[in-house]
C-alpha cells in the first residue's frame, strides 16, 4: 500500500471518529440528522368528524 | 376501418419525419433522460472510495446511538367505532366550484380522506365527477395551508381575530360607510340566506360575487334576450344533432353531458345511426377533437355564422326579431353548409346549438335564436345567480380609492392575481382601513390584509348545493385538520357582533333551515336529515323551469355587432384545463396533468396556428412578445394542428407569484384584458412579434412512442359498414399458452366512447399513489403516469381529425417484459396479471426497453421518500409507495380485485361481473373502460371484446395484450375527399 495514500486515509479516519467528543454528541446529530425548525408549523390533526354519517364502510 | 390505413402522426415533427423525430423514435429514452449529473461519479480511485466508506460508516455508526427523537406506535384502547383498521368509510359529499357543484363520494381511511369518486347513487352523475373533483384532494394536504389565523402577519387566535374584525364592522356601521364583500359564486342556497341575514343586519354591505374566468357574454345575451340571468344545461340524451360554437361541453366539466353524448357513440351490432357533431371554433378544443365535422373559424366570427344559419334555415323567427341578410361565412364549403342547414332541420327539436361561455353575448344570442327556432329538447332551464362583472370590479376599485369603504372583505377569490390592474387594485386597497381575506391558501390578494383567516378545506366542511331538482349536501369526511374554521362561520361570527341572532356554527344553522324549508313529508326531520346525508342529496319539488319568452327586439342589435370582424390577429382567453382561475396553481397533479391536446404540462404557452407560425419563422418553444393596448407580455408559443388562422390561445390561472408549486409557473393572462371590452375574454388586434431565445416546453406528446405500427383505427359509420371483421392472427409463438384456472382479467376501451379528458389519469394517480416529478423532469420523459392518453391527428395540419387512444399496461399473456428482467422482478399471475415485485427489482429498466406499448415507468429519483406529513397522508394504504431505482407500472388496480376476492370470498360466492371496477374504469365518464373476467362468456368485457370494432394494439408482435381496443368511429356528413 502506498505509504502517503495510507496515511491520508488513516488521518482522515481518526479525524471524523474523534470529531465526536469535540463537537458534542447533540452538534453531531444536528449536523447528520434533519432538525427541527424552530416554530415549526402545527401538525395536522386526524380526527373523525362529529355530526357526519357514512355511506358504507 | 379503411382497408389501407392513413397516417396518424402525435405532433408536427412525427409528421414531418425530420432527422431528429426519427432517432427520437428509434431511442429507448430522450435525449437528457440519462443526464450527466445521474452518471456515476467519476475521478475517484476505488481506494480512496472505500476509505471514504469505512469513515462515513465510522460516523453513521456514532450518530446511530443517539436515542433522541424516540417515538411510540400506539394502538386504540377505545377504537372509535366508525374505524376499523384496514377498512374504507365512504361519505357522500358535494365538491363546490363556483357555478358548478358536483354530488361526490369520499373513501377515507383511518379517518383520513384517500379518493374522491362520483356519488354513484345521484341520477344524473352515476358515480361519475370531473378531473378537478378527484385531484382536489390533494389541496386538503397541500403543507401551505394557512393553520391559524394570522393578523399583521403574525399568528393570532380566532377570539383576537373576530374581535379585530367585529370591532371594524361595528365602527364602519356606526359611521355609516360602506363595507365591500367580494365572494366567488356559489350554488348554496342556504350560503345565499345567511348573505342575505348579513345584508339586513349590516345595510351598507355590497356584496358582489364574482368568477374571473368564465367570461360575461353568457349573462349578457341572456339578460337581452329572455329578461333574467339563467343557465342552459345541455340534456343530449335524445340529441341527434349539436351544434357548438366554441363550447367545449366535452371538457369533463359536466360528466353528464359526456355521459349523454357519448351514449349515442357506441353503434351496436348492426351498425344503426349514432349522433353528429358539428363544431366550429377556433382553438382546436377537446370538444372540437370529437366532433363528427369540423371547421376553424375565428371566435369573433361565430356569431355571424350563427345568424346566418338563422337566416338560410327556412325556419319563423320569434316575434320581433330581424336579421339582415348575412353571407355564410366564406371558409365553410357551399356542401357543408348545405349538409348542416339539412341536420337541423330534420334533428328539429333533436338539435341543440351550444356557446361557450367565452364567446361574446351575439354568439349565445344567436345560439339562443337557434334553439328557439327548432324548438329545442335538448336544454334544461336552471336558474343562475347574477354575477360581478369587471366593470363591477373597476367600479368597486374606484370606490375603494375614494374612501368610500370602512372595510373590505375577500372570500374565496383573488383579485390580486385576477384583476387585470394588479398595481391599481393594491393601491385603492391600502385606502381601506380594515382588510379581510378568507381562504385556504395564501395568495397574492392574502398580501395586502391585515386580518388573514383560514377557512375549512370542503372536505372538512358543511354546504348544500342546488343541482336542478335535486339539493346535494356537503359533509365533513375528516375533522378540521388545522386551527380553521368554514367561511360561512366568518359571517356568523359577525352577525353575533352585531347583536343579531345567529346559530352557533354553520352545521346548526344548515340544519335548522333545513328543518324549515326543506322537509317535507311524513318521515320525521332527524330521520330525513340522516338519509339526506346519507345519499348525499334529496329531490326537491322544483319544477322544470321552462324557458321565458324570447324578445326578439333584441337580434337585430347583436347581429349588427356580429358584423364587426377583427384585425390581424385574436386572442382567446380561457380557464385552464388544469389551473382553472388560477385557485388549483399549487396542485401537482394537476399541473403535471398533460393538457387534453396541447399535452403541455406546467404552463401555459400560446397555442398559434401552423400557417402562421411558419409565416412568422416559428417553431415550439420559440419566445414571442404580445401586444395589446399597450400591455405586453414574453411568452413561449406551440403550434396546434387544427387551430384557426389569425387565432392565438391562451389559458388564464398561470403566472401565479406565490405557492411553493404554483409560483413562477406559465405567464399571467389576466393583465391583457380590456376591461371595458363586453367581451373581456376575446381580444381583437392583437400584435405578436417574435422574441428573443426559447423555452422548453415540458410537453408529453412524444413521449413513450409506439412507432409507425397500427396504433389506431378510425372510421367512419360509412366506411365501417363495408368492413369485414379480419380473423385473429396466427401468429406462431414458442412459448407455452399460459392456463388460468379460475379467472382472466382483462379490459375493453372504446375509442368511439373515449373523449381524451384525461379524468382516468388523474384517478389513477389517486388511487395508486403515482407521484408527480416536475417539470423539468417531465421535459426528460420521467413523467410517472401509469395510464396515458395518446392524442393522435390524422389528415392535413390545419383541420386535422384527432383520435385520442387511453395506453397503459396490456397484461400480455406473452409479456416481453417478463423475459428480459434479470432477477425475476416482473412475472404472471395466475389471473392474467404482469406483476411487478418492487423490492425485487434493481432498476436495469430492461422490461421498460423491451416493452413495445413504452407503458412502464422508472422512478429515476427519490420522488417520495422526502414527504413527510401532511402530503404523505393522501397516499392509500392498500399501494406500495415506490422507492428510487424501481420499476413500476399499472396493476389494473389489483388492490381492487383483491379486496373484491375477499367479499366474495367472505359471502361464499364467486366474483361476478362488475364486482370489480379499476379506478381508471370507475372514473371515465363516457364508461369507455370495461374491466371484467375474459374467462367468464357471459362478462360485459367478453361480449365486447368480441365485436366487429375490436382489435388489439401490436397484435403481430405477438405478446397477447390482454386489452382489446374498439374501433373509434365518426359520422361525418362530409366524407373524406369531399
Amino acid at each position: 500500500m502506498e505509504l502517503k495514500g495510507r496515511r491520508t486515509i488513516l488521518g482522515n479516519l481518526a479525524a471524523l471518529l474523534a470529531a465526536p467528543f469535540f463537537m458534542g454528541r447533540a452538534t453531531l446529530i444536528r449536523a447528520l440528522a434533519p432538525a427541527a425548525k424552530k416554530n415549526s408549523p402545527l401538525p395536522p390533526r386526524i380526527s373523525l368528524p362529529a355530526h357526519s354519517v357514512k355511506r358504507r364502510g | 376501418m379503411r382497408e389501407e390505413q392513413p397516417h396518424y402522426w402525435r405532433s408536427l415533427e412525427e409528421r414531418g419525419a425530420s432527422p431528429e423525430a426519427l432517432q427520437a423514435a428509434h431511442d429507448e429514452l430522450k435525449p437528457g433522460t440519462l443526464a450527466p449529473a445521474d452518471s456515476p461519479v467519476t475521478g475517484i480511485s476505488r481506494r480512496n472510495f472505500l476509505g471514504l466508506v469505512g469513515a462515513t460508516a465510522a460516523v453513521a455508526a456514532t450518530a446511530a446511538c443517539d436515542k433522541s427523537g424516540k417515538a411510540f406506535v400506539v394502538p386504540y384502547t377505545k377504537r372509535p367505532k366508525e374505524v376499523v383498521p384496514g377498512v374504507a368509510n365512504f361519505y357522500a359529499s358535494t365538491f363546490p366550484e363556483g357555478t358548478r357543484s358536483y354530488s361526490v363520494l369520499v373513501k377515507t381511511r383511518e379517518g383520513r380522506p384517500i379518493h374522491i369518486t362520483g356519488n354513484d347513487e345521484h341520477p344524473g352523475l352515476k358515480g361519475k365527477t370531473s378531473p378537478r373533483a378527484l385531484a382536489d384532494i390533494l389541496r386538503l394536504y397541500d403543507p401551505e395551508r394557512l393553520r391559524g389565523p394570522k393578523l399583521q402577519g403574525h399568528s393570532a387566535t380566532w377570539a383576537d381575530a373576530e374581535k379585530v374584525l367585529n370591532t371594524a364592522i361595528a365602527n364602519a356601521k356606526q359611521a355609516g360607510k360602506a363595507i365591500l364583500l367580494l365572494t366567488g359564486a356559489s350554488t348554496s342556497p342556504t350560503r345565499k340566506a345567511l348573505l342575505a341575514e348579513l345584508k339586513a343586519a349590516l345595510p351598507t354591505l355590497e356584496h358582489l360575487a364574482w368568477e374571473p374566468a368564465l367570461g360575461e357574454g353568457a349573462q349578457e345575451a341572456a339578460t337581452a334576450v329572455f329578461g333574467t340571468s339563467l343557465q342552459l344545461k345541455p340534456r343530449l340524451e335524445n340529441a341527434k344533432v349539436i351544434l357548438s360554437l366554441g363550447a367545449d361541453f366535452l371538457n369533463g366539466e359536466d360528466p353528464e353531458a359526456i355521459a349523454a353524448f357519448t351514449s349515442q357513440r357506441r353503434p351496436a351490432e348492426p351498425v344503426k345511426t349514432m349522433n353528429r357533431l358539428w363544431v366550429f371554433e377556433g382553438p382546436l378544443s377537446l370538444t372540437g377533437s370529437n366532433a363528427d365535422q369540423r371547421f376553424p373559424v375565428p371566435p369573433s366570427r361565430l356569431a355571424a355564422l350563427g345568424f346566418a344559419l338563422a337566416k338560410d334555415l327556412g325556419l319563423p323567427l320569434p316575434a320581433g326579431a330581424q336579421l339582415a341578410s348575412l353571407p355564410a361565412p366564406a371558409d365553410i364549403p357551399a356542401e357543408a353548409w348545405r349538409k348542416l342547414l339539412e341536420d337541423l332541420r330534420s334533428a328539429g327539436s333533436g338539435a341543440v346549438v351550444l356557446c361557450g361561455a367565452a364567446m361574446p353575448a351575439e354568439a349565445h344570442v344567436a345560439a339562443h335564436l337557434l334553439n328557439t327556432m327548432l324548438e329545442s329538447k335538448c336544454l334544461e332551464v336552471r336558474p343562475a345567480e347574477p354575477l360581478a362583472g369587471l366593470r363591477d370590479l373597476e367600479a368597486a376599485r374606484k370606490d375603494m380609492a375614494s374612501g368610500k369603504y370602512a372595510a373590505a372583505i375577500f372570500w374565496g377569490v383573488n383579485p390580486v392575481h385576477a384583476f387585470p390592474d394588479a398595481e391599481a387594485w393594491n393601491a385603492a386597497l391600502a385606502k381601506v382601513t380594515t382588510r379581510v381575506w378568507v381562504g385556504l391558501l395564501e395568495d397574492e390578494s392574502a398580501a395586502g390584509c391585515a386580518l388573514v383567516l383560514p377557512e375549512h378545506h370542503w372536505l372538512e366542511a358543511w354546504g348544500d348545493h342546488e343541482d336542478g331538482a335535486l339539493l346535494t349536501l356537503q359533509q365533513p369526511t375528516v375533522g378540521a385538520l388545522y386551527d380553521t374554521r368554514q367561511g360561512e362561520e366568518v359571517v356568523l361570527a359577525i352577525l353575533r357582533g352585531l347583536g343579531a341572532a345567529a346559530a352557533e356554527d354553520y352545521r346548526a344553522y344548515l340544519h335548522d333551515r333545513w328543518a324549515k324549508d326543506v322537509h317535507r313529508g311524513p318521515v320525521p326531520f332527524e330521520r330525513f336529515w340522516q338519509a339526506a346525508l346519507h345519499d348525499g342529496f334529496v329531490k326537491t319539488d322544483a319544477k322544470t323551469l321552462a324557458l321565458p319568452a324570447f324578445r326578439g327586439d333584441a337580434v337585430k342589435a347583436m347581429a349588427e355587432q356580429a358584423r364587426k370582424t377583427s384585425g390581424a390577429f385574436e386572442l382567446m382567453l380561457r380557464p385552464g384545463t388544469q389551473v382553472f382561475d388560477g385557485r388549483y396553481g399549487n396542485n401537482g397533479w394537476l399541473q403535471e396533468l398533460p393538457d387534453p391536446i396541447t399535452k403541455a404540462t406546467w404552463g401555459n404557452p400560446l397555442a398559434i396556428s401552423v400557417a402562421d407560425a411558419k409565416f412568422l419563422g416559428l417553431q415550439d418553444g420559440d419566445r414571442v412578445e404580445l401586444a395589446v393596448a399597450g400591455r405586453q407580455l414574453s411568452l413561449p408559443v406551440l403550434l396546434q394542428p387544427g387551430q384557426a388562422k389569425g387565432v392565438l390561445a391562451l389559458a388564464l390561472g398561470y403566472g401565479r407569484t406565490v405557492g411553493g408549486v404554483a409560483k413562477g409557473i406559465g405567464v399571467n393572462a389576466f393583465p391583457l384584458i380590456d376591461m371595458q371590452s363586453p367581451c373581456p375574454n376575446l381580444i381583437h388586434d392583437v400584435k405578436l412579434t417574435k422574441g428573443k431565445g426559447r423555452t422548453q416546453i415540458p410537453f408529453t406528446q412524444n413521449h413513450h412512442r409506439m412507432d409507425g405500427r397500427d396504433l389506431v383505427h378510425s372510421s367512419s359509420l360509412v366506411e365501417f359498414a363495408k368492413v369485414k371483421k379480419k380473423p385473429a392472427a396466427d401468429l406462431a409463438t414458442l412459448y407455452p399458452d399460459l392456463q388460468f384456472p379460475e379467472h382472466k382479467w382483462g379490459m375493453v376501451i372504446d375509442l368511439s366512447a373515449c373523449i381524451g379528458c384525461s379524468t382516468c389519469v388523474l384517478a389513477c394517480q389517486s388511487e395508486n399513489n403515482v407521484t408527480t416529478v416536475g417539470p423539468e423532469q417531465v421535459a426528460k420523459g420521467r413523467e410517472m403516469h401509469w395510464i396515458r392518453i395518446d392524442r393522435y391527428y390524422e389528415g392535413s395540419e390545419e383541420n386535422p381529425r384527432v383520435v385520442h387512444q387511453p395506453m397503459l399496461c396490456q397484461q400480455c399473456d406473452h409479456a416481453p417484459c417478463e423475459n428480459v428482467c434479470p432477477v425475476n422482478a416482473t412475472n404472471h399471475s395466475p389471473d392474467g396479471l404482469n406483476q411487478m415485485a418492487y423490492n425485487r427489482c434493481v432498476g436495469t429498466r430492461y422490461c421498460a426497453n423491451n416493452c413495445p406499448y413504452k407503458v412502464r415507468r422508472f422512478n429515476f429519483l427519490e420522488f417520495t421518500a422526502y414527504k413527510t406529513e401532511p402530503e404523505s397522508l393522501v397516499y392509500n394504504p392498500e399501494v406500495t409507495v415506490r422507492p428510487r431505482g424501481v420499476m413500476e407500472k399499472c396493476t389494473f388496480c389489483v388492490q381492487r380485485i383483491q379486496d373484491a376476492r375477499i367479499r366474495a370470498k367472505a359471502e361464499n360466492r364467486p366474483v361476478l361481473d362488475g364486482d370489480i371496477v379499476p379506478a381508471c374504469a370507475a372514473a371515465c365518464p363516457s364508461q369507455a373502460i370495461v374491466f371484467g373476467d375474459l374467462k367468464d362468456p357471459k362478462s360485459l368485457v367478453t361480449q365486447l371484446s368480441r365485436t366487429r370494432r375490436g382489435y388489439k394494439v401490436l397484435e403481430e408482435v405477438g405478446a397477447r395484450p390482454a386489452i382489446t381496443y374498439l374501433a373509434d368511429l365518426k359520422n361525418p356528413a362530409l366524407e373524406v375527399g369531399e
